[in-house]
């Protein structure tokens, strides 16, 4: 019998980059979106098989940190893992999600997480050069080029994640 | 010679040695002992194998270890709650719960009996049932009524891994439709945080309850898991309880896999019990449907119809008496009665000398103004008619008659010795007749004068008539008791004028019978 296992696991990334679009590719979805703005957090789930075990990911899709909302380190708490999303589009993008990977890494210590660059179906408006994701693995970040429009590597960058949590825990 | 001593010197050597040993067999012993001495590690060890017993012995023997104990371990308390207050706030969880609930159950105690007196007083009848209820089954009063007055429960129940929001077990009640657990419980946990961060409220401040429609989220937190209940309904404050010691029991049973806890939620199978007596509630009761007021109102009208009928009734008897009275009444033949709306309205034949029907009504409930009559005379001829009109018929004969006289004479003429005469027979059979009739009866005879001379001459003359005619039927046998003589003068003249003719006329005895 497999084991059945449930994992938390959080996006974070700036505003607009497609954390909610990539979810909403991935999962089954219970509550509306508009729960992300009145409360910050919008909470979805999806199974999945990796290495002998059903993985109930339990997929905390935060609130994407501007100007004025700051990303609430509360709700990280408990994440075994989690999602670093970026706009291939948006170099600064690029650079807030290492900013927050910081903090989150100060908030839940060495935890598995990915590196989501989305909007890969936009490759004329593409600004984020090679090298930049070079540097970035040679840091040891695991880095999905993802499309939530078409589908692009999106269960890849899912599977991936609870992969390496299950080699973690 | 110098091998030889320097073989000495060694037989010398080991004879010491083994003298030594000889003589003091342990002496090794003895060395290791001295290093003991000297070792505190070694020391350590020695007192740490006889220290339990030494405890043991010590406790046993009186108070002195106990108080010199003391001051250590409440040094080393404070000094644990100054490092980290969590650690025995962990580890008193379990109790701690048990230990409030019993300081605040005999605080409430006092209280729960002022509630007792209170509801005593009112005497309801919904607190009669309960008094009944409680008589019964042998439950307090106020537990009757906490139990009674509040309707509620408990649908679902989700233990929640605290640090991951994660979902450890759920249960609900039959026929309730889970939504996806995972996802409320992560949201449960979200809610919290948001609540917690928005409001700046204190680490130890939590979200306790939430209230959506008619349930109520009824959150109850522990150092590791959070225990989260639907309940329907109001509940009553005591489920707290349950939740509390629930959650209390789960936290002893499963402390180390909550510690542990990396997503395998199959570690917590087995809390799927102590869930399961979470579901308590009070089943709606059936007949609450109807409000108070509902009830007022069937009682009002049932008493209306009650009234109604009571008052139908009582009437119907009250006529059926008052024709009953009718009816037994002679001379009285009531042929039809026609009721219009409240009032009667009688008809039938009536002797003239029967009962009025109206002096029949006082005393049967009746309103008089409520009957009319419409009667036909007739002549009953029953016996009492026949001698009541007998009695009519004797009494205007003797009131017929009459006795004349001459000018101031008192006396008698032949004339009026036979009238006299005939008089007495009647007045004789109008005595019979009035026995025969139960009634009391007596002549008057009456003397007259003309208004010639004085007024006391007069008044002479008409007593001396009235008495030689009331002697004269003495003289037949009349009883004197029912005859009685009055002179009247002139004040009752038959005729008014004044001629001779008219002054004969005047000059008279006249009878009245009189009926007592």
């Amino acid at each position: 019998m497999a084991v059945l296992l449930r994992k938390k696991i959080c996006m974070i990334g700036s505003y607009g980059v497609g954390k909610t679009s990539l979810v909403r590719r991935f999962v089954e979805s219970l509550f509306d979106d508009r729960y992300l703005t009145n409360i910050g957090v919008k909470i979805d789930k999806k199974q999945i098989s990796a290495k002998d075990a059903d993985v109930t990911l339990v997929i905390w899709d935060l609130a994407g940190e501007d100007e004025i909302t700051t990303l609430r380190l509360s709700h990280l708490r408990g994440a075994a893992g989690y999602i670093l999303v970026a706009d291939g589009c948006r170099p600064d993008s690029l650079e807030k999600a290492q900013e927050l990977q910081q903090r989150v890494r100060g908030t839940l210590g060495d935890v598995p997480f990915m590196l989501a660059l989305n909007k890969v179906d936009l490759l004329e408006n593409w600004r984020v050069p090679a090298a930049e994701l070079d540097r970035l693995r040679a840091l040891g970040w695991d880095c999905c080029q993802t499309s939530a429009k078409t589908a692009d590597a999106v269960d890849e960058l899912f599977h991936t994640l609870a992969f390496k949590m299950l080699n973690n825990s | 010679m110098e091998p030889e001593q320097k073989a000495n010197g060694a037989v010398t050597a080991t004879a010491y040695a083994e003298l030594r040993r000889l003589l003091l067999p342990e002496g090794e012993d003895l060395a290791r002992l001295r290093d003991r001495l000297h070792d505190p590690r070694l020391r350590a060890e020695d007192v740490s194998e006889v220290l339990p017993e030494a405890v043991h012995i010590g406790t046993a023997r009186g108070p002195e270890l106990r108080s010199s104990v003391r001051p250590l371990v409440e040094e080393a308390m404070r000094a644990s709650v100054q490092k980290d207050p969590g650690i025995l706030a962990d580890a008193l969880f379990p109790i701690i719960g048990a230990a409030v609930r019993k300081a605040v159950a005999a605080a409430l105690q006092s209280t729960v009996q002022t509630l007792n007196q209170i509801v005593e007083q009112s005497l309801s009848w919904r607190s009669l049932r309960w008094r009944w209820e409680s008589f019964t089954t042998g439950r307090s009063f106020a537990e009757i009524v906490l139990a009674r007055s509040q309707l509620y429960r408990v649908e679902q129940v989700f233990l929640i891994h605290r640090e991951t929001g994660l979902l450890l077990q759920q249960c609900a009640a039959e026929s309730i439709v889970v939504k996806d657990a995972d996802l409320i419980s992560g949201m449960f946990t979200a809610i919290q945080d948001f609540v917690h961060d928005s409001f700046g409220a204190e680490p130890h401040q939590k979200l306790e309850t939430l209230r959506v429609g008619e349930f109520d989220v009824w959150i109850q937190h522990g150092p590791r898991a959070i225990l989260a209940a639907v309940i329907r309904g109001t509940p009553p404050s005591q489920l707290k309880n349950v939740f509390e010691s629930t959650l209390e029991r789960i936290h002893q049973a499963k402390g180390p896999d909550l510690d542990r806890f990396n997503g395998d939620a199959s570690a917590f199978l087995s809390c799927q019990e102590d869930l399961r007596a979470c579901f308590v509630g009070q089943a709606p009761d059936e007949r609450r449907g109807l409000s108070p007021m509902w009830w007022l109102v069937a009682a009002i009208l049932l008493e209306a119809v009650g009234y109604w009928i009571y008052a139908g009734i009582r009437e119907h008897r009250r006529w059926d008496s008052y024709m009953a009275r009718l009816h037994q009444q002679p001379g009285i033949v009531v042929t039809s009665v026609e009721k219009r709306g409240s009032s009667y309205a009688v008809s039938g034949l009536r002797d003239p000398l029967a009962a009025d029907a109206v002096s029949l009504i006082p005393g049967t409930g009746i309103d008089p103004k409520n009957v009319s009559f419409h009667w036909e005379l007739y002549h009953s001829l029953q016996p009492f008619f026949e001698t009541a009109r007998r009695f009519t018929n004797e009494k205007i004969n003797i009131e017929n008659q009459t006795l004349h006289f001459g000018p101031a004479s008192t006396d008698l003429t032949d004339e009026d010795l036979a009238t006299l005469n005939q008089l007495a027979l009647q007045v004789r059979s109008l005595l019979a007749i009035a026995k025969s009739l139960n009634r009391m009866v007596a002549v008057e005879v009456v003397g007259h004068t003309d208004d010639t001379g004085t007024k006391e001459q007069n008044d002479q003359i008409a007593q001396a008539r009235a008495e030689a005619a009331r002697r004269t039927l003495i003289d037949a046998g009349i009883p004197e008791t029912a005859l009685v003589a009055r002179g009247v003068g002139t004040s009752r003249p038959v005729r008014a004028g004044n001629t001779p003719a008219d002054q004969l006329f005047n000059r008279y005895v006249s009878f009245r019978v009189m009926i007592h």
